[in-house]
């Protein structure tokens, strides 16, 4: 199923990183947290919340501090922008370089001349794309946990919902990196397929972006990734975890399968 | 696998790239305990059947057998028993050579496999703690040679081995080449230089254009090789007849011969010659094809 020296050789290459986006990341959530509960930001946002139109409303509630609690502070910090990016980059860059960049350095010829299987080395390698992108979320949520231990706001039901965004933002990084390495599989030019990622994620985002207010762009919620990810609901409890966990748990298993099939059948590099 | 059993058989071999053909139907047999040299111009398929060779690449049609094995269903087996050095050698920039020589034992399973001995013969000992990135072409093409044999394989597939090393390594590469057969491995070595292949090989097969044009012992290689003489006069020659060669042009002061097999009879006509200089240019490998694929027309 998996290779272990490729494995520890792929931490090798991504371990700054790795460490980098997870420090990071954490940081990032502990900046929120602390801010928001050391200065009492609320009567202010409130103020600006109450004057603004519906439709911003709409936007603020899912890009923005919902609720305006700590809690909502929180969940906001997951959805932060620059998390999403860091987490894109770790998703998109490590699996594509990995089957088209080494492609083309030939490295790939070279690991797949050796006794490695093919569906190994992309078990592998979805594997450690996985694991790099856990302990990154793994960041994120140290530094929320440790923000709100330090401010004395720990409770068991943020600790438990924050897991669960956690955990839901993970699944929805590593469909991100399964449909990144399908799309390796395809072809030999890196480029050319981690640009395609690329542009698929940020259409996803944006439509996301857009029906958000847009209700006449409703009907493609179900078939946007970034519709099973809604941390400010989460937080909430307005969405059930296994209602945003298993349809992209699906179709990362969909992208894996179909992902390893060509891998094996096609031509290397 | 003993000495003289076929280690690779390849029949009818075909490999398409869409419309373009990047081999045509090729035969050929490498026997236990040989190196075999596979000569051929830039693009002509030797990578290209090397890859089939290592299952990188699927055949358009045809059948490889490794080891007496059909090679897509006992792929991982053979692939631990081959070693491989590609022609374009490439490893992870910011690993240590010892750390991807490492690597690559672990990889086949063989963590504790010693390279000491091998790297001290290639010169290669002080380089070994020193980043990838920060080492020249040369010893990068060392680090592959050594990952090739790391594990003592059967059967060692070598494209363009020698590519950046100095003379003096090429040599003691050669003699480790030698050694090595005498072992009973087999080793099959892709080149386009002639000298090297005649240097170490038993046996040659010339592809060309995808076609394998040529597949003989490395003595009748020799008895059928053609050299190219270029002659400079000191003053002009009216009408030039050499019997021992084949004029190819005479422009001014400049003459080119072909010479085929024996080389005295011309030398005696030559000395009747108001010569100022000649040399012995290595033919091109182009210039060989072109010979061959003449010689095959013409049978």
């Amino acid at each position: 199923m998996i290779s272990y020296p490729l494995f520890k050789l792929l931490w090798k290459i991504q371990r700054p990183f790795v460490i980098f986006s997870s420090v990071f990341v954490g940081f990032l959530q502990f900046l929120v947290i602390w801010i928001f509960s050391t200065l009492n930001y609320v009567p202010i946002f409130d103020a600006i919340y109450n004057q603004v139109p519906p439709h911003l409303k709409v936007l603020l509630d899912e890009q923005f501090m919902y609720r305006l609690s700590i809690n909502g502070a929180a969940a906001f910090g997951m959805n932060h922008p620059l998390v999403l990016v860091i987490l894109g980059i770790l998703a998109v860059a490590h699996s594509v370089r990995l089957i088209n960049g080494e492609a083309e350095k030939g490295l790939l010829e070279l690991l797949l001349s050796h006794p490695l299987g093919r569906n190994r080395f992309f078990s592998t390698l979805f594997l450690s794309t996985a694991f790099f992108l856990l302990i990154t979320v793994s960041g994120a949520l140290t530094g929320s946990f440790t923000a709100l231990i330090l401010k004395k706001q720990a409770t068991a039901g943020i600790f438990l919902n924050l897991s669960k965004i956690g955990i839901n933002l993970w699944f929805l990084f590593l469909l991100i990196a399964s449909y990144s390495l399908l799309l390796a599989a395809y072809n030999q030019e890196r480029g050319k397929f981690g640009v395609a990622a690329v542009v698929i994620t940020l259409t996803f985002y944006l439509l996301h972006f857009i029906s958000s207010f847009w209700e006449e762009l409703d009907f493609l919620k179900p078939f946007n990734i970034f519709s099973y990810y809604l941390p400010q609901k989460q937080m909430f409890g307005e969405v059930r975890f296994y209602q945003n966990i298993l349809p992209l748990a699906g179709l990362i298993l969909g992208c894996f399968i179909l992902g390893i099939k060509k891998f094996s059948g096609r031509d290397l590099p | 696998m003993g000495t003289g059993n076929p280690i690779i058989q390849v029949e009818q071999l075909t490999k398409h790239y869409g419309q373009s053909v990047g081999i045509d139907q090729i035969n050929f047999e490498v026997k236990g305990g040989e190196i075999f040299g596979f000569l051929g111009p830039n693009g002509a398929g030797k990578t290209t059947t090397i890859r089939l060779l290592l299952d990188l690449l699927r055949p358009s049609s045809g059948k490889i057998y490794l080891f007496q094995k059909p090679l897509q269903l006992n792929s991982l087996e053979i692939r631990q028993r081959c070693g491989y050095l590609p022609g374009d050698f490439s490893v992870i920039d910011n690993l240590t050579a010892e750390e991807f020589l490492t690597f690559a034992s672990q990889l086949r399973g063989q963590p504790k496999i010693s390279f000491e001995k091998l790297s001290a013969r290639l010169s290669l000992q002080g380089e070994l703690s020193r980043k990838i990135r920060h080492l020249s072409q040369g010893t990068r093409q060392k680090i592959g040679i050594i990952q090739a044999f790391l594990h003592q394989p059967e059967l060692v597939i070598l494209d363009e081995p020698t590519i950046g090393l100095d003379p003096l390594i090429k040599e003691e590469f050669y003699n480790f080449l030698q050694e090595y057969r005498q072992q009973g491995k087999t080793i099959f070595l892709s080149s386009h230089n002639l000298p090297e292949v005649e240097r170490v090989c038993d046996r040659v097969a010339i592809i060309r254009k995808g076609k394998l044009v040529a597949s003989e012992s490395l003595e009748n290689l020799k008895k059928n090789r053609f050299r190219r003489l270029s002659l400079t006069l000191k003053h002009p020659v009216d009408q030039l007849q050499l019997t021992g060669g084949q004029l190819i042009s005479h422009k001014g002061l400049q003459v080119e011969l072909l010479v085929k097999g024996e080389i005295l009879p011309l030398l005696r006509e030559l000395a009747n010659l108001p010569l100022e200089d000649f040399t012995f240019p290595e033919p091109s490998l182009e210039e060989i094809f072109l010979y061959y694929y003449r010689e095959n027309q013409d049978d």
